[in-house]
């Protein structure tokens, strides 16, 4: 496993891969560092950026409320941190069968207008507005990996499958999306 | 198909775009989360008092239901088996019982023959001691002259002592008749694993209080019944009978002094023979009435206290014997205790574990539903 830097507009720390020889959860550290991965994925998921953000602060509060029950020995902090955010996402589209399409992100306006920047910028709608018409569970699969950015052992862990089958499960997804992309091309 | 952590390049390079792009959350939300986050995810406002007890009354309810069937269970284990302690009896075992049975009748001029000695019992009152000997008889005693009365009375003690002591309580008992100037009818007492013994004693009616008193000391005193009965009227009826057999022979001595031929001599010494021996029956009958009227029947019976047993070894003293016993049975009763709950809660537990993995599952399944629909 990578260690790998956090993306967070609020604080920038590095979180440690989850060990399992680790007795206690820091929550703080988790949630700085998997605020905006667990946001990122479940709004791919519910495509609606209303109902992603009370579904993540629902997930956070339910984790913190769950923390003194993590073992470590059952899987990384991650893993149970998105397996916690994947079920309060699921209860939310089985409550509210909520299908309203992902609202468009806004333009980065920090970004250089340089030419190769704008087909960079292209080429991620397209790739976007091509996710968005995969099945939920395509969406899911792939929003974990490259949203959360969790490896193919908690991708397993998180969606309650085999090591094998989430790899297989992925290639799968990506494959949809390269299709969906050269559909839309 | 393989399932390399990695992917192919074309593929890598979707990927390579969807990190570059993922959806972000808005900075005034991210900022009420962290303020959230910072102070703890404080609960939402309170609901009202009756909306929170209802969850907690719904999970309360099935607590003290089951509750209830254990403190029944623990009850019911801890009473004593019925018929497990000799004395058979009902009592409650913390002091003696006693009923003072009395019975009067107004049978003055009972025909009934004395000679037989029988009496139809009495039943004692439900729960007793076993009944006493005496019937009825006739009038009651304070509703006339109680000195010109004939009352028999009679008690029944069950007396109850530690196995190792019955014997010697056999033998105070024995000494306290004697002592009241009574005598033992019979008695029977058995020692070992079947200890216990009976004694059925006359003692007489004027001491009687007094031996009931001494032996209600030797032992645990588990039941005391005494009764009564009005006999006088079989006491004036055999006294009748004595007089009017006494004049009748005074008659016929009579009427033999006057007698002149040998047939009519030998006609009224044969009549005086048979005047005789009922005037000596009646004699005899008064005999056993004042005898009954003057001596008591007493009938005690010695039992054998498991319970005294374990709690005081040789001469009352408990020693490491008897505590070792003592912690035997409270092992045994509450391993008893702990098999009953068991059986109890052991299917209710598997029951709610396979009600909560069912839930569990059919959880999962709905969510998985939902994905697939969504």
């Amino acid at each position: 496993m990578d260690r790998r830097p956090v993306r967070s507009s609020t604080v920038s720390v590095t979180v440690d891969p989850p060990s399992p020889t680790r007795p206690a959860l820091d929550f703080d550290a988790l949630y700085r560092g998997a605020r905006d991965d667990v946001f990122a994925y479940v709004a791919t998921l519910l495509r609606d950026r209303g109902a992603a953000e009370d579904v993540t602060a629902q997930a956070f509060e339910r984790a913190f409320r769950k923390a003194g029950g993590y073992d470590a020995r059952r899987g990384g902090e991650r893993a149970w941190l998105f397996g916690i955010a994947r079920h309060a996402a699921l209860d939310e589209l089985r409550r509210r069968k909520r299908t309203a399409a992902l609202a468009a992100e806004p333009a980065d306006v920090a970004a250089p207008p340089t030419d190769e920047a704008a087909e960079r910028a292209l080429e991620r709608a397209a790739v976007r507005a091509a996710l968005a018409t995969l099945p939920a569970r395509e969406r899911e699969v792939i929003a974990l990996k490259f949203h959360a950015g969790l490896d193919n052992a908690e991708l397993a862990a998180v969606l309650g499958v085999g090591v094998s089958n989430a790899g297989t499960l992925l290639h799968r997804a990506m494959t949809k999306l390269r299709e969906a992309v050269d559909d839309r091309a | 198909m393989t399932a390399p952590d990695t992917l192919p390049p074309e593929l890598a390079e979707l990927g390579e775009l969807l990190r570059e792009d993922p959806p972000r959350p808005s900075p005034c939300w991210a900022a009420r989360l962290d303020d959230r986050a910072a102070a703890g995810f404080p609960p939402p406002p309170r609901r009202s008092r009756r909306s929170r007890l209802q969850p907690l009354r719904r999970a309360l309810l099935p607590a003290m239901g089951f509750a209830c069937v254990v403190a029944l269970v623990v009850g019911l284990a801890t009473l004593p088996p019925e018929g497990e302690d000799e004395s058979g009896g009902s009592g409650s075992g913390g002091g003696a019982s006693t009923a003072v049975q009395s019975e009067g009748g107004t049978s003055s001029g009972s025909s009934r023959d004395d000679s037989t000695g029988s009496e139809e019992p009495v039943d004692p009152a439900p729960g007793l001691a076993p009944p006493v000997p005496p019937g009825p008889g006739g009038g009651s005693p304070g509703s006339d002259s109680r000195d010109a009365r004939k009352q028999e009375r009679s008690a029944a003690l069950t007396l109850a002592a530690p196995p190792r002591e019955i014997e010697a309580v056999g033998d105070a008992i024995v000494r306290v008749t004697d002592a009241v100037g009574g005598f033992v009818v019979s008695s029977s007492v058995a020692g070992g694993s079947d200890a216990g013994g009976t004694f059925e004693l006359r003692v007489p009616t004027a001491r009687l209080p007094k031996a009931l008193a001494d032996l209600s000391r030797l032992a645990h005193v588990r039941e005391r019944t005494q009764a009564s009965r009005d006999i006088t009227a079989r006491s004036v009826s055999a006294r009748e009978r004595v007089r009017e057999a006494r004049l009748e022979r005074e008659g016929l001595l009579r009427a033999l002094a006057r007698a002149t031929t040998l047939n009519e001599t030998e006609s009224i010494r044969a009549r005086l023979r048979t005047v005789n021996r009922a005037l000596e029956a009646a004699r005899a009958s008064v005999r056993r009435v004042d005898n009954r009227a003057a001596f008591a029947n007493v009938s005690v019976a010695l039992v054998a206290d498991r319970g005294s047993a374990g709690a005081a070894g040789e001469g009352g003293r408990w020693t490491p014997a008897d505590a070792l016993d003592d912690a035997l049975r409270v092992l045994e009763v509450a391993a008893g205790i702990a098999l009953i709950v068991l059986s109890i809660v052991l299917p209710l537990a598997i029951l709610a574990g396979l009600a909560r993995a069912a839930a569990r599952l059919g959880g999962r399944r709905r969510r998985e539903r939902t994905l697939d629909a969504a």
